[in-house]
């Protein structure tokens, strides 16, 4: 029962934070903020949801691979998001600036 | 785009994230019997981990990992073991992918479970061996910088 | 399965296919595409469809994005003008072919219905014997590799000569960019070959 409280808090938070990486990316004025909006947000969210349905699962077959792929989540999502504002910082987009049009 | 990735970070997650790649690729080819995946998924599995070593690594490296003629070969190989197993089934006495009359341990059943393997393992072999040799050809199309 | 998120997903993926034709950059084309093989993977998943959901997200969304934009990467960007002429026949007949599709649908049997043609004689076989016949648990991978394995294999030639026929164009290409002939064809335009150097050249930098 409290288990199962627990589990859905973390699912909701979790979720809350897909949400605000999602009006992250809507709202953010330029391409690297919204690039951290997605890296920050999301993988915090992603590993909430996976602790959610690890506590809620409790111990079975499947929970292992539940939390390889919450690891790999965790590993690649900020890697990922990473290389892409680095090429883009590369190829000489400029990042926004108070003042610039967004 | 073959050659080290211009930062660290991608270099050390790429390189420690690949072996893991590829043993998912692995088991996704031989766990088709009991889950789905099977040839095809974990052929593209497979071919996708090369492609991260080629992408983060440096050239003589990659090229050990996986050297540039073995994708031809795989494709060769996986083509003739499926093939293979085929033309076997009528050199037994029995009809073109007749696994039963192969000369197999086991039962009929356990006997079309072997080969159901060896052919999946046929398909993942030729498909990860066509998707490298598309991607270093298309990488080697890039202009020299 | 559950009929609203069913529509949920069929609504995204006609905008996703929708965006990426409207959308102006290569690139952002394959974003868009895999997107759409992503929601494509899902529709299968929700079908029950599992194996073919698999193989859409890892082939579809993962590695042929890749390939794509690798293939993007590597080409020139050369601007065509839109054919004005050619969207007058172009979309009567995607209209009509559309029509005819709906048209056709409609006498289609419901999915998941038991007695459809699918899933009766044959098939019912292979899902009855298919443990005793093969001590394979998972019906799909018996079919596909036991009971179809001649389709399989005919399958597995396709690809294979899908890369062999990839590779030899592909070839070609690279023997003319090695060696480029002064003949009575102008190589790739100056202009756009001096943006790609300076391009990599800024990609490549040392960190």
């Amino acid at each position: 029962m409290i288990v199962d409280i627990i589990a859905g808090v973390l699912i909701v938070a979790g979720v809350g934070f897909l949400g605000i990486g999602v009006l992250g990316v809507l709202r953010f004025p330029d391409y690297y903020s919204r690039t951290h909006a997605v890296a920050k947000a999301e993988t915090l969210g992603m590993l909430l949801v996976f602790g959610g349905l690890l506590i809620h699962l409790r111990l079975q077959a499947g929970t292992a691979q539940l939390v390889l792929i919450a690891v790999f989540a965790f590993l690649v999502n900020p890697t990922a998001t990473h290389a892409l504002a680095r090429v883009a910082l590369r190829r000489g987009l400029a990042p926004w600036k108070r003042g610039d049009p967004t | 785009m073959i050659g080290p990735h211009s930062s660290p970070n991608m270099r050390v997650i790429g390189i420690l994230v690949v072996p893991f790649v590829l043993m998912f690729g692995v088991y996704v080819i031989a766990h088709g019997h009991y889950g789905p995946g099977g040839g095809f998924a974990g052929g593209v599995i497979v071919a996708v981990a090369v492609i991260i070593v080629r992408m983060i690594a440096p050239r003589n490296l990659s090229e050990r990992f996986f050297p540039p003629g073995l994708p031809l070969w795989l494709m060769v190989g996986g083509m003739g073991l499926f093939v293979g197993i085929g033309v076997l089934a009528v050199a037994w006495g029995g009809d073109v992918l007749d696994y039963a009359s192969l000369p197999l341990p086991g039962d009929d059943s356990r006997r079309r479970y072997l080969s159901i393997l060896l052919v999946e393992f046929g398909v993942g072999a030729a498909v990860s061996g066509s998707m490298v040799f598309i991607f270093d050809l298309l990488a080697s199309l890039e202009r020299d910088s | 399965m559950i009929w609203e998120f069913d529509l949920l997903l069929f609504a995204l993926l006609i905008a996703s296919a929708v965006v990426a034709i409207r959308v102006r950059q290569l690139v952002a084309t394959v974003a868009v595409l895999s997107i759409y093989s992503l929601l494509a993977a899902l529709l299968f998943a929700n079908m029950g469809a599992v194996d073919v959901a698999f193989v859409e997200a890892v082939l579809g969304s993962a590695l042929s994005g890749v390939l794509m934009l690798i293939a993007v990467l590597v080409t020139d960007n050369v601007q065509t003008k839109r054919s004005r002429k050619a969207e007058w026949v172009a979309i009567p007949a995607v209209l009509a072919m559309v029509g005819l599709m709906l048209w056709a649908s409609a006498d289609l049997p419901d999915r998941g219905i038991p007695n459809s043609p699918a899933a009766e004689g044959v098939a019912t076989e292979y899902v009855e014997n298919s443990l005793a016949d093969t001590d394979t648990p998972n019906v799909v991978t018996s079919i596909l590799a036991d009971y179809r394995s001649f389709d399989t294999l005919g399958e597995s030639t396709v690809v294979f000569t899908a890369a062999l026929a990839v590779a030899l164009v592909l070839r070609q290409g690279l023997v003319r960019r090695r060696r480029p002939d002064p003949g009575p064809n102008p190589g790739p335009d100056p202009d756009t070959d001096r943006n790609h150097n300076s391009d990599h050249d800024s990609d490549r930098a040392a960190p």
